[in-house]
């Protein structure tokens, strides 16, 4: 502070200052924080272009944008040959407009190429701005490399036909590949951290390029010694410029030991478990539980088991926190917000407010007892399969 | 870069009615990039036919060796200027610069021209060393993403200089240029351990 106030007093002596005084500090701070590996390398690009014009869009042809517009949105198609009458119409009708033919407009009329969505080989992803600080936030990582929610479920309670349009959170994108088996008339995959999409741009190009077993060695196993390579040779049509340079630059998740399923922000939560299991010696335990075949040999185990994972001191130390709940279990802080205040409201009896650790423990204890009572983890509970192992089972 | 543009080119091929593509290896050099290629697809196999121009002779004396050696009957080497290539228009199905665009004084005429000389469904690929901050392309939606983008500053003086030194221009426009007369289909900033330490 004390830097910026002389630079300023400095400066302002003379009028042709080629620089702000709080640029410079800040570049200063640039330059002490940045002398690491990165500056002896030397930075590179590879451009992949085509024809910018916009009637060479891929197989669309003509109207390409206003097509790919309507299928986004679910609104009419408006031919852009009567543009006018369209503009009026927009007024009335406030016709939603995806961001995609917002910018694509934007560029046309500033004669900009289009956004890169458009000259991809399939227009699965929309485009967005990634340096806004709601996407930034997240920095490179996604928080779930695999669903928690059992899609089996929402398939018997949604009863997707062929004429559903779904709107779902992406998450990693296992479900929306589940209720791809339904053929859905168009499924909508949002997420505010664009590193998830990213996730599921990754599996929807697998599906598409990649043989089973490469793709059973990726989201199965959740490791692959030559993803790189798979990376640039069959996956790299098949997805966004912005998925393919995150991906390019993690191509180390899938060689790891650790693989796809000890990353992203809840693998916090995953090690921990893994880690305290170790250190109190009960792995064999756990390889049991996630063997045995009926559900009385499961509930044997358990509460060895529970008493660990339900442990006070681990509970009011790490679980409890905010930070917990946003960073490693994805509950973002409204969420958080809920679950103490639906505590509150059913333990209206005692008095004053309870504190939030008891809320949140209740909470765990009424997710994690009824799993191991009712699901059998070796066969149907693959979502805590996971957890524990690392990886899916073939079942 | 080739691996992404075979990829590219064969996922596009069933479009392409049998007709086996057209590639301009603009600034080739040796020929590297076309031993590289066959070693992937397959240069008679794959391609009607391979141009690489290069300003250098004794550069295009090794590509002929290189030529020779492997025997490819559909490769033809340009020793010539690249501002003066002789091309129908729209007949490119594949150009490639490596490394050539930052030698190139005269960049955006030749940008221009390899623009006309681009098929419709062609495609380009350029892969070049490059310094930049993220101020330039904070504004532009056009690029494909910004990760890893940014180079600070310590690593644009440096590495500016020092290539310049060896008549490489690493300056920002010659990205910039590429990505506003061309459509941007991926995009990629990567960093080289093994040349820098």
């Amino acid at each position: 502070m004390k830097g910026i106030i002389s630079w300023e007093g400095k400066f302002s002596l003379r009028q042709a200052c080629p620089f702000q005084p709080k640029d410079y500090c800040i570049a200063a701070l640039d330059f002490i924080s940045n002398i690491s590996k990165s500056d002896t390398s030397i930075p590179y690009y590879i451009f992949i272009g085509c024809r910018r014009d916009a009637d060479t869009l891929a197989g669309e042809g003509e109207n390409a944008i206003e097509k790919l517009d309507a299928a986004l949105t679910e609104s009419p198609y408006l031919s852009p040959m009567k543009y006018r009458e369209q503009q009026t119409l927009e007024v009335q009708h406030d016709i939603p407009r995806s961001k995609l033919y917002e910018s694509a407009i934007i560029n046309l009329s500033s004669n900009l190429p289009l956004p890169a969505a458009f000259y991809q080989q399939h227009n699965w992803r929309i485009h967005y701005n990634d340096l806004l600080q709601k996407h930034q936030q997240f920095g490179s990582e996604y928080i779930y490399a695999f669903n928690w929610e059992d899609p089996a479920v929402d398939r018997q309670l949604l009863k997707i036909t062929k004429n559903d349009v779904i709107l779902t959170i992406t998450s990693a994108g296992d479900n929306i590949l589940d209720y791809l088996l339904e053929q859905p008339r168009r499924i909508h995959a949002v997420d505010l951290n664009p590193n998830q999409n990213h996730l599921l741009e990754l599996k929807v190009a697998a599906f598409t390029a990649l043989s089973h077993s490469d793709t059973w060695q990726l989201f199965g196993e959740g490791r692959h010694p030559d993803f790189r390579n798979l990376l640039l040779q069959k996956l790299s049509p098949h997805m966004s410029s912005q998925a393919f340079q995150y991906w390019l630059n993690k191509t180390t998740v899938f060689t790891s030991t650790g693989g796809l399923y000890e990353s992203g922000g809840s693998r916090h939560a995953i090690k921990l478990v893994r880690w305290l299991v170790k250190l109190f010696g009960m792995t064999a335990k756990v390889q049991t539980l996630c063997k045995v075949e009926t559900l009385n040999e499961q509930r044997e185990i358990w509460p060895t088991i529970r008493n660990l994972l339900l442990s006070w001191p681990l509970h009011r130390a790490v679980v409890s926190t905010e930070w917990w709940a946003w960073k490693a279990a994805g509950v973002p802080p409204a969420q958080h917000a809920l679950i103490l205040n639906d505590f509150a409201q059913r333990s209206k009896t005692t008095s004053g407010k309870p504190p939030s650790s008891e809320a949140i423990w209740q909470y765990v204890v009424d997710t994690l007892d009824p799993v191991v009572e009712t699901t059998q983890i070796s066969r149907d509970n693959y979502f805590y399969y996971v957890c524990l192992q690392g990886k899916y089972s073939r079942k | 870069m080739l691996a992404i543009l075979v990829a590219k080119l064969q996922a596009k091929a069933s479009s392409r009615a049998n007709r086996k593509p057209v590639w301009y290896d603009v600034g080739g050099g040796t020929g590297y990039n076309i031993e590289v290629m066959d070693k992937l697809v397959g240069i008679e196999n794959f391609f009607d036919h391979v141009f690489l121009i290069d300003l250098s002779p004794s550069l295009c004396e090794v590509a002929n060796e290189r030529i020779r050696q492997h025997g490819w009957g559909n490769v033809t080497v340009l020793c010539q200027d690249a501002r003066s290539i002789a091309c129908t228009a729209a007949s490119a199905d594949l150009i490639t610069m490596s490394y050539s665009l930052s030698m190139i004084p005269d960049f955006y005429g030749v940008v221009d021209m390899l623009t006309g000389f681009l098929a419709h469904d062609g495609l380009i690929g350029i892969c070049d060393f490059y310094v930049q901050s993220i101020v330039d392309v904070s504004s532009r939606n056009y690029i494909g993403g910004t990760f890893n983008r940014h180079v600070n500053w310590v690593g644009r003086m440096f590495w500016r200089t020092w290539f310049d030194a060896d008549r490489v221009n690493l300056d920002g426009g010659r990205r910039d240029y590429l990505e506003y007369r061309f459509g941007t289909v991926l995009s990629i900033s990567e960093r080289n351990y093994l040349l820098g330490g």
